[in-house]
């Protein structure tokens, strides 16, 4: 069935009401592409912004374009170029509208929220309750629901699980526009638990990140929540980038400490899992330690040169659950760094870091890694044991120094659920003016290189799944099935999370 | 080696897979087949199976599954020497793939906390692990031959509720029905000189949440790299008792909020003297001595500073339950010293399920601990108005992720021989079942007819969803069909 532009318009209008579409061209070039330098490259105007304000709105509209053939994309902070329009008369589904915290369960530690509650509005709220989540590295304003399927990862993963474990139950909008709810929201409006009944179908939302709305739209879900001993109001004060942190003294510790090699750093890594202690633990390039704290390039650039002769950081936070806790874990940490051949950095010489690591805990310092350049980009991710990422990681920084030495790379090492496996980043920084091809090459070729000595990648969305695919079993061919399935008419933005056909020209 | 019985009338198809497996492969000896037919607390009627096979290994699985996909014959697959939920029973008639013979450990990484190992490994095999200073992630007391696999693979509650220990399995090695080998998290790179094999999502979908809670109606896993953990160095339990559950929530959520603590459970005293006792007549005297319920917490302290640990944790023990005024105690009764070390390992000999009488019957669900005690009323009050007497009832209370939920379990117990008994307990699961079911019991992993009903026809959507998935995977439905909505 066909309609024109203006007839689809009138539809979708009908749904939401006159104010809360539009297609007027200012709008849609807002739309046009999202926050990620690289998002530059795929620039495109989409058809209709739409904003719904209940689950029956999204309903009609995901109706509307399965009889009409049209694709439409469920945002959340509009960040990943995922967001972004790939077919003329993209229906971007906006969720501002849908902002609200329905519940915080206090007891079981758990908060239902509607798309577009922003992780700091979450956290905010969960604090006054003795209750918080960590901010991803995206930032506190990004969508607690969007960044829970897309990725989830966050700087307590050593202690807090990746998100992947913490959606509970769900409701979620197929893209036929039936409504499918997961785990004790199933035949309830109780959400606080998100397996089953029988085969878990969460395992169709996400795998190490999430299909980016290729599968539907969720406008509900439960998230846990962690105990809180903080202050209930988030203690900050001043501008960006002169932001400072006022945690009381015993109840956030920083630590860090340098290493003869990597391997004495990660065999530390390895003993502070097994013995349980600390909030936060990563090893981090001096490149990656320096760029939160610097408030310009050129401090940046300083901090780098002062740190010349190190090549990473371990980097290990303590929160207070109690103070016997702090004192239990500091005396350990101690132990551990000693018998690894390890040296604390004295407080005096890293004070701005002090300062400037509380902020991860509610707003991260995505924006202070955008920093020195301008450009950032994840240029390899995998997951695997800690050791396999050591392998990987000396492996992928020759090849970076060897060819593409201008691209300025760090990297951080974070053990994962109590150092069962491990997550590792390395990035880029460019100029996003002079740079921005060289750095979207050196991204393909990594990609690449992943597939043919079978590394495991974390990162893997749309075409990266058919290059991968051969390489891992041949998953893709399943995803591809289960893409046709659930979305007959390929219009829950495709080409996610599998291009499966290609209909519209 | 067991031989088809002579003069048996074996099907054109039986045959051929014959000649693929092996000539003497496929045992279809009538008693033999009787016990796959069957299992110990199941009101769903029996199923005959028409041939089993004790698969040796992954080739020999994948022959079988293109076969039977061919020609459109049904599949149960089975792991463990024991069952107890219907999972295992043939619905329609098939062929049992025996997997128990598939018992290797292939690999224990004590580096990276974990064991890779086949399905037929067993928790008593498993617990040998402790022999590598390693523990094993426990259910409550599982019998010794118990596959482990299986009890990850059902979402059996653990007994340690920390985050980081939920969800045991890391990847897993899965014959699709098609015969095909799907691989999950990074076990997709096999072979890989950069892997370990030990990352649970992707490639692509979280395939091992698809499989788990699936009952094997969508391919069979052989093998699985699971999560192990380091055995405590220290350790001492305490006790917080009480006759009225109520008495003990508020305590068990605030002790889990404050992070402490390895193991933690509730237990009534019916279901801790059938795990400690092995002679009813003294279970009777010692019951008299002890409250109604039973909240155990263990302290353990690891490699470094282990009874600083012990410490720091005992002191904030107490200093979190003073405002409830509990003094939490090292005693119980007598019984306190084979607690830990019962906890800890698989339950040997006769399973403490079956002590009391020769079946039982579990009903379990998921909930939050705010409203056990609703649930208890429930139970008491509905098994007593159908003449089962409510100190027969067993319970168990697994707090799981930090108390952000639990998992709660009720047993009862019958001799199959005895049919007013029989029809009692009968009674009593299915009137109890619609009635929790009614009070938001979440019965996440239905068992059996009645459950399954109930959970997938008041969600038509969720039914029709886990069909198009089964349809991709399992497209002439030869897996466990019958079981769930399938």
């Amino acid at each position: 069935m066909s309609v024109n532009h203006q007839g689809l318009y009138e539809l979708l209008k009908e749904t939401v009401g006159p104010e809360y579409i539009s297609d007027d061209p200012p709008v849609l070039e807002a739309y046009s592409r999202t926050g990620w330098v690289l998002g530059k490259l795929k620039k495109k105007r989409p058809g209709f912004i739409i904003l719904p304000g209940s689950v029956e709105d999204v309903q009609v509209i995901v109706r509307t374009a399965n009889k009409y053939n049209v694709p439409f994309i469920p945002i959340g902070s509009f960040l990943h170029w995922s967001c972004q329009a790939t077919y003329p008369e993209t229906i971007i589904i906006d969720f501002k509208r849908m902002d609200k915290i329905l519940k915080i369960d206090e007891k079981n530690k758990y908060a239902l929220i509607e798309p577009f509650v922003t992780y700091s509005q979450l956290q905010a709220e969960g604090m006054k309750k003795g209750l918080w989540l960590p901010v991803p590295s995206s930032g506190g304003n990004t969508s607690v629901l969007a960044n829970h399927l897309f990725c989830g990862s966050h700087f307590a993963m050593h202690r807090i699980p990746y998100y992947a474990r913490a959606i509970l139950g769900v409701e979620w909008v197929l893209p036929t526009g039936e409504i499918l709810k997961l785990g004790s929201a199933a035949y309830g409006d109780d959400y606080f638990w998100g397996e089953g009944p029988g085969p878990d179908l969460k395992g169709l939302m996400r795998g190490y990140i999430g299909v980016l709305g290729g599968l539907g739209v969720v406008t509900k879900m439960a998230v846990r929540l962690y105990p809180w001993t903080g202050p209930e109001i988030f203690p900050c004060r001043g501008v960006y980038p002169e932001k400072i942190f006022d945690f009381p003294k015993d109840f956030v510790k920083l630590y860090l400490a340098i290493f003869p090699n990597t391997e004495d750093a990660v065999n530390a890594i390895y003993e502070i899992c097994k013995a349980e202690i600390g909030m936060s633990l990563h090893l981090v390039s001096t490149a990656m330690a320096m760029a939160p704290m610097a408030k310009s390039k050129k401090e940046f650039i300083r901090l780098c040169k002062g740190f010349k002769k190190i090549p990473e950081f371990l980097l290990f936070m303590s929160f207070r659950t109690s103070p016997k806790v702090m004192a239990f874990e500091e005396k350990v940490l101690q132990n551990i760094v000693s018998e690894n051949k390890g040296t604390f950095i004295p407080d005096e010489m890293v004070s701005s870091m002090h300062e400037s690591i509380p902020e991860t805990l509610r707003s991260s310092v995505s924006m202070r890694i955008v920093n020195p350049t301008g450009g950032y980009d994840v240029f390899r991710s995998w997951a695997e044991s800690l050791d396999k990422l050591l392998d990987q990681l000396k492996q992928a920084k020759k090849f970076l120094i060897e060819k593409f030495e201008d691209l300025i790379h760090f990297y951080y090492l974070i053990p994962l659920e109590l150092g069962h496996y491990g997550h590792i980043e390395l990035s880029i920084l460019y100029d996003p003016l002079t740079q921005l091809k060289k750095a979207l090459e050196c991204q393909n070729i990594g990609l690449k290189q992943d597939a043919d000595q079978k590394m495991y990648v974390t990162g893997s969305a749309g075409p990266a799944h058919v290059l991968l695919g051969p390489a891992y079993g041949n998953y893709h061919l399943l995803l591809k099935e289960i893409k046709k399935k659930i979305d007959p008419n390929n219009v829950s933005n495709p080409p996610y999370p599998i291009d499966v056909r290609d209909n519209r020209g | 080696m067991l031989e088809i019985i002579e003069g048996e009338k074996m099907s054109k198809e039986i045959m051929e897979l014959e000649n693929i497996i092996g000539k003497g492969r496929i045992i279809q000896t009538p008693n033999i087949l009787k016990l796959y037919s069957i299992d110990k607390s199941n009101f769903d009627p029996e199923g005959m199976p028409i041939g089993i096979i004790k698969v040796k290994n992954t080739i020999e699985i994948q022959k079988i599954m293109k076969f039977s996909n061919k020609n459109k014959i049904s599949i149960t697959p089975c792991s463990s020497g024991v069952h107890f939920y219907g999972r295992t029973i043939p619905t329609k008639r098939s062929i049992v793939i025996d997997l128990s013979e598939m018992n290797n450990i292939i690999k224990i990484d004590e580096r990276n906390k974990n064991a890779t190992i086949e399905s037929g490994v067993s928790f008593l095999q498993l617990e040998n692990v402790k022999d590598n200073g390693l523990l094993p992630l426990f259910p409550l007391c599982p019998p010794e031959n118990k596959s482990v696999l299986t009890s990850y693979l059902e979402r059996e509650p653990i007994l340690v509720p920390k985050l980081e220990y939920y969800e045991p399995i890391l990847t897993m090695e899965v014959i699709l029905p098609t015969g095909e080998i799907l691989r999950t998290g990074s076990a997709a790179v096999m072979p890989s000189k950069f892997a370990e094999y030990v990352v649970p999502f992707g490639p692509g979908l979280n395939w091992n949440q698809i499989f788990q809670g699936a009952q094997g109606t969508l391919g069979i896993i052989t093998s699985a790299t699971i999560k192990i953990e380091y055995l405590p160095k220290q350790d001492i339990t305490y006790f917080i008792t009480s006759d009225d559950l109520e008495d003990l929530i508020e305590p068990l959520y605030m002790i889990q909020r404050s992070l402490l603590g390895y193991e933690c459970l509730l237990l009534n005293d019916l279901n801790l003297l059938m795990i400690l006792e092995s002679n009813k007549s003294e279970n009777k005297s010692i019951r008299q001595k002890i409250p109604r319920w039973i909240l155990i917490i263990c302290l353990s302290g690891g490699d470094k500073l282990p009874g600083e640990k012990i410490k720091q944790e005992e002191e904030d023990l107490k200093d979190c339950l003073k405002e409830f005024k509990i003094k939490p105690s090292m005693t119980l009764g007598g019984l306190e010293k084979r607690i830990l070390s019962t906890l800890r390992q698989a339950y040997k000999g006769q399973y403490w399920k079956l002590k009391l009488r020769e079946n039982f019957q579990d009903i379990f669900f998921i909930t939050t601990l705010d409203k056990v005690s609703t649930y208890v009323k429930i139970v008491d009050e509905i098994s007593s108005h159908l003449n089962y007497p409510s100190d027969e009832i067993g319970c168990y209370i697994q707090p799981l992720v930090r108390a952000g939920a639990c998992h709660i379990e009720f047993t009862f117990f019958y001799d199959s021989s005895n049919d007013k008994q029989t029809q009692i307990v009968r009674n009593a699961y299915e009137k109890l079942i619609k009635r929790l079911f009614d009070a938001g019991a979440f019965f996440s992993r239905p068992y059996g007819s009645i459950q399954t009903n109930f959970t997938y026809q008041n969600n038509p959507i969720y039914s029709k969803v886990l069909k198009d998935i089964k349809e991709i995977f399992d497209p002439n439905n030869i897996m466990n069909p019958g079981k769930l909505c399938f």
